[in-house]
């Protein structure tokens, strides 16, 4: 049985093909009842996000399954993944499996590291689980990459600092103040770059959010989105007086806070630290206001500057995360080529006991009761030693290689295993 | 056991310095086990140092407080263990390196200064001197601490101002947690050193009839009183953390000029062997 794999993502085609092939919740569960009753997938899975489209299957044949399901993507999206801007990916077994471990990792997202996907790669497994579609293979293929994202995460600098400037304003502050739980953040401008700003804040929890904009009905309309505060623009010096954050992004042409409302709002409390951020262009705050010790100002350029840091930061962890990737995905791939081998393991594992219980069964007359279960253990103590190398040997064999075929059908015809598989061989043919 | 006691005297330092090596490849983010094997190779170097202390005092029968050595070895136990307490209740590991570093140089030169006791005053094996020097190491470790934090606090308080986001930006707890544990390690030393100061007092009110002043203990209460004095207008005054961390580092200075100054030039009856 092969892994497959076909896909598109952001590097591959454009955004209308990729929205074109974009699937809700709804369309996964239709479509993979679908691949399950055309019966050619023995396993299937669909991860579906705004980046990537990707369909995963386990086939009786790569060629066979990884056809099927450029077949499906065709009639579901009407899109032929086989070039110009609607050019796609396949890739088989140990090169699918590769894939989905760095896709959970984040290693092949538009944003190095970023950490939804381990999200949507769990989700699209919950989705595939809900509609029956998976089964031990892809099971073990998810639960390792999602691992392996974890470990990536933790064990490498892949998804550390801030690589958003809303997301580099959080991060300054937090610099300053440790959690934002308890803060008072005010926002100034209620524009895109003001809402991008509240969601990044909101997410931390902070204790509250003021939303500061000329026009009042902007700033309620805003709060309200976020659960905050909206304030008149006129109230915009006593805000800075107790907030402890304020990030403003206005669309004004000239100065909105001035280094003296900043000046007269520290002075009504000198002990406490204020961070401003500014996100505008032009500029919102004068840089006069950072003369004060406890002032922290931080333009837009110093924003991009600590976001350009940490994407290069980010890049120079890649390797570290790949080889934490490698190391998971190999144990995966030796774990898939030994299932294989099971079914001749099983088999010979069920001779030897069937022989042995024949043989002790044949001097039951010679012991008591005591020595007869001396004699049980003594036997399948021997049988387990004996079979023991022999099975650790046979479970690193691959089956799907013409070579481990070739051995495990060595090991049958040696020790006259030719029912049982020949039997499960008969049976998998007939249901396919 | 003389050579035992030896062999640890030697073997401490090493053994806070292979923390701090790991401290700092985990502050420089070289690899996430680091800041595993810092904390592993910092109980070894405690169990160490706890075991050295130990012996000597069994050999010497004394508790080790009796030389200046003996006290900067102390010191240094006592800030490398309220460390890892402080590590393990908040997981701020970051920190390591300069603390257990300071404490390195500290059992460094403790090592090079110690010589072994030949005598020991039976009347300092009371058990109202042994709460006083404890409470004393306890308060000199608190304050010990409280300057490293402090330190830390600045550097990054400037690293902040001026929009550099180099290491000290990325790898030190938050400007708020450092001013804290600054602010904080200085209250609980205030309180130690107070009960030092009382108990001091009352022991040598007893056991030196006619005790009326001496140079070590006049530097130690104006130390004390530095210090308080700082806390006082931080809390009451409302001074920003960066004035009130600036002056606790100012009287830190003055604690250890105030040490220095008792060890070698002025005339105390605290030199007890």
């Amino acid at each position: 049985m092969d892994l497959v794999l076909v896909g598109a993502n952001h590097r591959t085609s454009t955004a209308d093909v990729r929205a074109s092939l974009a699937f809700d919740a709804e369309g996964i569960q239709r479509t993979l009842a679908r691949v399950q009753a055309d019966g050619v997938l023995r396993e299937s899975a669909i991860l579906s996000t705004c980046n990537r489209t990707e369909f995963y299957g386990v086939a009786d044949g790569a060629d066979e399954g990884l056809e099927y399901l450029r077949r499906v993507i065709a009639d579901y999206a009407h899109v032929d993944l086989g070039g110009g801007a609607a050019s796609g990916y396949a890739f088989a077994t140990a090169d699918a499996a590769l894939h989905l471990h760095r896709v959970a990792a984040g290693l092949d997202s538009m944003m190095l590291g970023e950490p939804q996907i381990l999200g949507q790669v769990r989700d699209a497994h919950v989705a595939a689980r809900q509609a029956a579609t998976v089964g031990p293979i892809l099971d073990r293929l998810w639960g390792s990459a999602v691992h392996a994202g974890k470990r990536a995460r933790a064990e490498s600098g892949i998804a550390t600092g801030a690589v958003s400037v809303a997301s580099a304003a959080v991060s300054l502050a937090e610099r300053v103040f440790g959690s934002l739980a308890g803060r008072e953040v005010l926002v100034v401008g209620a524009g895109d770059t003001g809402r991008l700003a509240a969601r990044h804040f909101a997410e931390r929890r902070v204790g509250r959010l003021v939303i500061a904009n000329r026009t009042l009905d902007r700033a309620s309309r805003l709060a309200e989105e976020f659960s905050g505060h909206a304030v008149e623009w006129s109230a915009l010096p006593s805000a800075l007086v107790s907030c402890d954050v304020v990030i403003s992004g206005t669309s004004a042409p000239g100065v909105v806070i001035t280094a003296d409302m900043v000046r007269l709002a520290v002075s009504a409390r000198p002990e406490k630290p204020l961070v401003l951020v500014d996100i505008a262009v032009p500029r919102d705050i004068d840089p006069g206001a950072a003369n004060h010790e406890n002032v922290f100002l931080y333009p837009l350029d110093a924003l991009q500057t600590m976001v350009d840091q940490n994407l290069a930061k980010r890049q120079r962890e890649v390797p570290r995360a790949e080889a934490i990737i490698r190391d998971e995905c190999d144990r995966f791939v030796a774990w898939a080529r030994s299932r294989g081998a099971t079914p001749v393991v099983r088999e010979l594992r069920e001779q030897f006991e069937r022989l042995r219980a024949e043989e002790v069964r044949k001097s039951l007359r010679h012991f008591n009761e005591a020595d007869y279960l001396h004699v049980e253990r003594l036997t399948r103590a021997i049988i387990n030693r004996l079979l023991h190398g022999p099975t650790a040997r046979l479970k690193t064999i691959d089956a799907a290689s013409e070579g481990g075929a070739m051995s495990l059908e060595a090991v049958r015809h040696l020790f006259a295993l030719e029912g049982e598989s020949n039997g499960e061989r008969k049976e998998s043919e007939h249901g396919r | 056991m003389d050579t035992i006691v030896r062999l640890l005297t030697t073997v401490v330092p090493m053994a806070y310095l292979l923390a701090v090596v790991a401290y700092v490849f985990d502050f420089v983010g070289f690899h996430p086990a680091a800041a595993r094997s810092a904390r592993r190779l910092l109980n070894v170097a405690l169990a160490l140092h706890a075991a050295q202390l130990g012996l000597r005092g069994v050999l010497y029968v004394h508790v080790p407080l009796a030389s200046g050595a003996e006290v900067m070895g102390t010191v240094a136990f006592a800030i490398a263990g309220v460390y890892l307490l402080v590590e393990r209740r908040t997981g701020v590991e970051r920190t390591g390196a300069f603390v257990i570093g300071a404490v390195w140089i500290l059992q460094t030169l403790s090592t090079a200064l110690l010589e072994p006791v030949t005598q020991f005053p039976a009347l300092l094996r009371s058990p109202l001197f042994g709460l006083h020097t404890g409470s004393a190491v306890l308060g000199y470790a608190a304050f010990g601490l409280s300057a490293v934090y402090g330190v830390l606090s600045l550097q990054l308080h400037r690293a902040l101002k001026r929009q550099r986001f180099g290491v000290i930006f990325n790898r030190l707890p938050s400007l708020d947690v450092l001013t804290r544990m600054s602010l904080s390690a200085a209250a609980v030393g205030v309180g130690f050193l107070g009960v030092a100061i009382v108990l001091g007092m009352i022991w040598a009110s007893r056991t030196f009839p006619g005790f009326v002043f001496d140079p070590k203990v006049a530097l130690t209460v104006a130390v004390w009183l530095a210090y308080l004095s700082v806390l006082v207008a931080y809390r009451w005054l409302k001074w920003s953390r960066r004035r009130a961390i600036g002056f606790l580092l100012a009287a830190f200075l003055l604690l250890v000029a105030a040490a220095l100054a008792t060890a070698f030039a002025l005339p105390s009856f605290h030199a007890f062997v």
